[in-house]
């Protein structure tokens, strides 16, 4: 045999499992729908919808961005992270997933104040139109946070 | 590496079958419940004399009419609980602690991946290791000479792997204990003929000769195979004094079966119906769609054929019905039946085909292995340095290496030990692959006394502007910045050339070190089309896709040597790649992809460039070396399959070792047979892995990417909503 484990005395098969794989109840599961809610006690996927749009409108905020252009650190994620107080991680997921999609687009440029070039991000057509409506919605993306 | 790996894999698969055991004490009044159905269903058939034949139920699911003596065995459909009283199990568990087969109720089943549906679970959906859990549900046949025995299998939320097994003659030592009384066999290697990605099968042990029929549709689908020649291995199986069971009782043949091209999917429903005369030694299979009723894969074959003097039935026998170890995929059973006679299997059967042949042939760049120094003539070398004023790759002496933080061999060093800074000095090693139209390029990869950094980038279809000037004729990009890709992914040199290529870079960063824990795979693909000048800029990536593979189950540490695998095949423009621990011969990471995804399309077959190459990451604190590099080709030497088409799981189930023995003095040093024997017994965990994951992640990023952009476009037009009094 090819493993170390003991042998299990004889069971029936069903004797394990049934009633062992009831679904599991957060006792939280309710309370997103009462009270004052701030970013930190959404689900996490509701969080990076919100970071997403704040992202994208933040993008649009900073304006085109050309192929010879030199970039604002403020496009690039690390001064995306900084200021949107966000981590850097979490800005690069959202990023790479907006990317994917072709929400953004991003190319290697040169930075303001950076000594190398780095990647900076900007909106394509979609992401531009996604933005225009997010800041009709919200003017101020502060209440994102 | 095997703690650690042991560690990971606990880590990740472990939690949710422990949160169910800790819930045990609940589930006794639900096995009072399907027990207390089992016995009411029981007794209403009339049966009910403690065995599985008596407990003969009207369900007469062949639609044979008056065929003789059906009896159900488990039915879990149309709401029923119906598990024949009688019925044994046995199995092999060493990831889940749990003794499968599993009776999972229509919620237990959900969760677990399977569909809402009461299943009694075969298997559960994991990532594959040798020796993956998966049970055995067995039966007595009764004393006939022929049985025909029908299943219902679910596949669960992912479909990448093995199929279900029938067993016809057992007659089992024993049926009590898990693991002990079985043999636990990878069978690819086991037989001429059959496929690497067949997954491990349990073979119990046994008093008497029985037979095994494996479909395995993973030969036909997932990553495995494309358009093999068949889905079915069959195993004739001898067992020695006490029933024992090892790898000499067993014989093969597979795969076989009329040709197929179905896919199966996620919680498909297939009813796989085998038969076997033990009289005439026939045996018969079919597979069909339970939702369309359409038969998706047959094969018959006559046992003679094997060459072993025909079976004769024991005075009673038990049928068993298992599941071959999956990577990735669960499989449950909703209904079994088996009958005495054999039911007719109304399908003209085509005889099985030749099994196609292969043979590597292996060719050896470099040896630095067992005191040799072997460097084949004609090797060329690029790189990029800004630091050390070194031409990677340098060979170093043991002595030298020892000083440059290697251990004590001789090393082909590709990126020094350094602090990380942009621009890393790295070089590249290329050699001419030869003519063909499958390459398979392998290396052992030295780490230096720190690990904390990237790995080996492996390149395929170059056609090198120059090779003679460092920094000129290379490209080094930092991907990390690449969408998607994970950060810590370091600097990979892009060297230039006037064809398109591809590269695959294996970053062991993303799983250890400071950078990694979480990624879903430690593997980039960059697929570069140059301009016709060979300049390779960043707007020659064309496409990047990665992390991808299966989650490593190792963290590298200070000088350990690992086996670097990438093939590549023409004809299907995919890409295999796998890591190996050289020590314990573990697989620590694999990763397939169709190049199509990263934007990468086959050469035209009349000029396909040969150009390999190897090169050193550009990491932090790493040095990287390589011992051994060698490629090789395939050519088919009989069978079916048009000359030229590479076989289907085409990682070669044997793996260059540190050991092994090169001639010096030649570019193309065979490796011998003997060499391969000794590989062959590494490669019992080895060929499967093939059975490894694909995870692609790009698509991955689209689904989410796509749930963003609806959840954006939501928040856009609700509001605020959480901010809304309830």
């Amino acid at each position: 045999m090819n493993s170390g484990d003991d042998p299990t005395p004889l069971r029936p098969p069903w004797a394990a499992t049934i009633a062992a794989y009831r679904p599991e109840r957060s006792p939280g599961a309710t309370s997103l729908a009462v009270g004052a809610v701030s970013a930190s006690t959404l689900d996490p996927q509701t969080q990076q919808v919100r970071l997403a749009l704040r992202v994208v409108i933040h993008l649009h905020r900073l304006g085109p961005l050309l192929p010879d252009d030199t970039a604002r650190p403020e496009s690039t994620q690390r001064g995306m992270a900084r200021s949107l107080g966000v981590t850097q991680g979490a800005v690069s997921k959202v990023l790479a997933r907006l990317a994917a999609v072709d929400v953004v687009g991003h190319a290697r440029h040169h930075v303001r104040g950076e000594s190398r070039r780095m990647q900076a991000y900007f909106l394509t057509a979609r992401g531009a139109y996604l933005a225009s409506q997010g800041v009709q919605r919200f003017p101020n993306p502060n209440v994102l946070a | 590496m095997e703690n650690a790996a042991s560690r990971e894999l606990d880590s990740r698969t472990r939690p949710t079958r422990r949160r169910a055991r800790t819930e045990r004490p609940i589930s006794s009044i639900r096995v009072g419940a399907v027990l207390l159905i089992a016995v009411a269903l029981t007794i209403l058939t009339g049966a009910g004399s403690g065995s599985a034949r008596a407990a003969t139920t009207n369900l007469d699911r062949s639609g044979a009419g008056s065929a003789t003596n059906l009896t159900t065995v488990v039915d879990l459909n149309g709401g029923q609980n119906y598990l024949a009283l009688g019925l044994s199990y046995d199995g092999f568990y060493n990831v889940t602690n749990t003794s499968f087969p599993d009776l999972l109720n229509g919620t237990a089943a959900g969760q677990l991946g399977f569909p809402n549906r009461s299943v009694l679970e075969l298997a559960p959906q994991l990532n594959y290791m040798y020796g993956h859990d998966s049970g055995l549900v067995m039966f007595d046949g009764g004393n006939s000479t022929q049985w025909e025995i029908s299943a219902d299998a679910v596949t669960s939320a992912e479909f990448n792997g093995d199929g279900v097994s029938f067993y016809f003659m057992l007659t089992p030592v024993s049926t009590v204990s898990w693991s002990p009384d079985a043999y636990v066999a990878t069978v690819a290697p086991g037989g001429s003929g059959i496929a690497p990605c067949s997954g491990d099968l349990i073979f119990p042990f046994s008093t008497t000769p029985y037979v095994v029929v494996q479909w395995e549709p993973a030969y036909v689908s997932a990553y495995c195979a494309i358009g093999y020649d068949g889905e079915f291995n069959v195993f004739e199986v001898a067992p020695g004094p006490g029933g024992v069971v090892n790898a000499s009782s067993i014989t093969t043949v597979g795969p076989i079966g009329n040709n197929t091209t179905f896919a199966p999917g996620v919680h498909d429903v297939f009813n796989v119906t085998a038969s076997f005369n033990a009289t005439s030694d026939e045996l018969r299979e079919v597979v069909a769609d339970a939702s369309v009723s359409t038969v998706m894969a047959s094969v018959a074959l006559n046992l003679t054929t094997l060459g072993d003097a025909p079976l004769s039935a024991p005075a009673s026998t038990h049928l068993a019905v298992a599941e071959s170890s999956s990577e990735r995929t669960g499989w449950g059973l909703t209904y079994v039946g088996d009958a005495s006679s054999p039911l007719p299997v109304n399908t003209t059967l085509p005889p099985p085909g030749p099994t196609p042949v292969f043979t590597a042939n292996y060719t050896t760049v470099v040896n630095l292995n067992g005191g040799q120094n072997y460097l084949a003539p004609g090797l060329s070398y690029n790189g990029f340095y800004n630091l050390t004023n070194l031409s990677f790759p340098v060979l170093l002496t043991a002595n030298a290496a020892s000083q440059l933080g290697f251990a004590n061999r001789s090393v082909l060093e590709l990126a020094p030990q350094l602090n990380y800074t942009y621009g890393h000095d790295t070089g590249l090693v290329m050699f001419d692959g030869g003519s063909s139209a499958q390459w398979e390029l392998s290396a052992d990869a030295v780490t230096s006394n720190e690990f904390n950094g990237d790995g080996v980038a492996f390149y395929f279809m170059l056609t090198p502007v120059s090779t003679l000037s460092w920094n000129q004729d290379v490209y080094v990009a930092n991907v990390s910045a690449y969408a998607g890709l994970d950060q810590c992914s370091g600097d990979v040199i892009f060297p230039y050339s006037t064809t398109p290529y591809f590269v695959v870079q294996w970053e062991p960063a993303y799983q250890a070190g400071y950078c990694g824990q979480g990624s879903s795979g430690e593997f980039n693909v960059f697929s570069v089309n140059p301009p016709p000048s060979g300049v390779v800029s960043s707007g020659s990536i064309v496409g990047v896709v990665g992390p991808i593979g299966n989650e490593s189950s190792g963290v590298p540490g200070p000088h350990d040597v690992f086996n670097v695998t990438v093939g590549y095949r023409v004809a299907g423009n995919e890409m295999e790649a796998r890591v190996v621990d050289t020590n314990t011969s573990t697989i620590l990471s694999y990763a397939a992809l169709d190049l199509a995804e990263a934007n990468y399309l086959p050469p035209d077959q009349a000029a396909i460039p040969a150009h390999l190459a190897v090169a050193g990451g550009a990491s932090d604190r790493t040095g990287w070396g390589i011992t051994f590099a060698g490629y090789s080709t395939w050519t088919e030497t009989n069978g079916t399959t048009p000359p030229g088409t590479p076989p289907d799981c085409f990682l070669s189930p044997t793996v260059p070792t540190v050991t092994s023995p090169t001639p010096l003095g030649s570019g193309t040093a065979a490796r011998t047979s003997p060499l391969v024997a000794v590989a062959a017994a590494v490669s019992a965990g080895l060929a499967v892995s093939a059975l490894a994951v694909v995870a692609v992640r790009r698509r991955r990023l689209r689904r989410e990417g796509e749930e963003l952009v609806a959840g954006m476009s939501r928040l856009i037009s609700e509001g605020d909503s959480p901010r809304r009094p309830p």
